[in-house]
């Protein structure tokens, strides 16, 4: 490793010095301890989670319109809708996530994709047979399931942020 | 992938490293609310904003915002690719120094 005479002399006076050592660690609990701020003002507001709920509940129970263009105009809606809540988001917290790196927000994304195939394809599956209490019963657990993932991924982002570089 | 630790007197005064260390873990983040993670003031946190992007570690985009009612724009600050590549060889470097008492306190701290 390269290094210039400054942080030479700045290295070798933190490694025979023991205060050099009590600066490093300092410096990094008061990074963890910013960073623990940073996860509390990271998460979603309160609204946030009900609406992605709702969200999800229209797009199962657009199940239920029949198999013309007409079917995808609440997907579009909630295309829509979705870029909404971003820039909700972004105004409430005033950050802009990164895409999840570690390791549990990337689990919750994958759960949640998993979540919302499965269940858009049991509402597909009982709109063809003709049940629509059925399919409102799917629409009502996917609003409870896109809440639940929405406060699984603030958690999980909290947790990863608190072990990033 | 682990860097290479790399230390660096540009962000090793405190206040620019925390500046980094919040920025590392978003995309961007408006000023108010570094403010109030770092719980900085606004002269402390524009020097130390000014310095890194001096740098050429930070990158600052100012953009027109309803939220407020003058005519002031939202700043919002990101870490350039090279303020990235610096902090998390720089962070390698600090925990290399700090050693294994650090991740004892660490460790004790998540369990």
């Amino acid at each position: 490793m390269l290094l210039s005479q400054e942080e030479s002399v700045w290295l070798s006076r933190m490694e025979s010095n023991h205060d050099g050592l009590d600066e490093a660690e300092r410096s990094l609990q008061q990074i963890a301890a910013d960073r623990d701020r940073l996860a509390g003002r990271m998460a979603a507001p309160r609204w946030y989670g009900p609406l992605v709920g709702l969200l999800l509940a229209a797009l199962l129970a657009s199940t239920l319109i029949g198999d013309g263009w007409q079917r995808y105009l609440p997907a579009l809606l909630g295309l829509g809708v979705a870029f909404g809540l971003d820039a909700g988001y972004r105004r409430a917290t005033g950050m802009v996530r990164r895409a999840p790196s570690g390791g549990s927000a990337l689990l919750v994304q994958v759960l949640q994709t998993a979540v919302v195939v499965a269940l858009y394809c049991v509402a597909a599956l009982f709109a063809g047979m003709h049940q629509p209490l059925l399919v409102v019963a799917v629409a009502l657990v996917g609003f409870g399931a896109g809440w639940a993932v929405s406060r699984l991924t603030d958690r999980a982002l909290a947790h990863d942020l608190r072990r990033a570089v | 992938m682990p860097s290479d630790p790399l230390f660096d007197l540009t962000i090793h005064a405190p206040n620019r490293l925390r500046l980094c260390a919040a920025l590392r873990v978003v995309d961007r983040m408006e000023f108010s609310a570094l403010r109030e993670v770092l719980e900085l003031s606004d002269a402390s946190l524009s020097k130390t904003i000014g310095a890194l992007a001096d740098a050429g570690y930070v990158r600052t985009t100012k953009s027109s915002s309803r939220a407020r009612d003058d005519a002031r724009r939202t700043t919002s600050v990101a870490l350039t690719a090279a303020g990235r590549r610096a902090f998390d060889r720089h962070m390698a470097a600090l925990r290399e120094l700090a050693g294994d008492s650090w991740r004892t306190a660490t460790s004790e701290n998540r369990a």
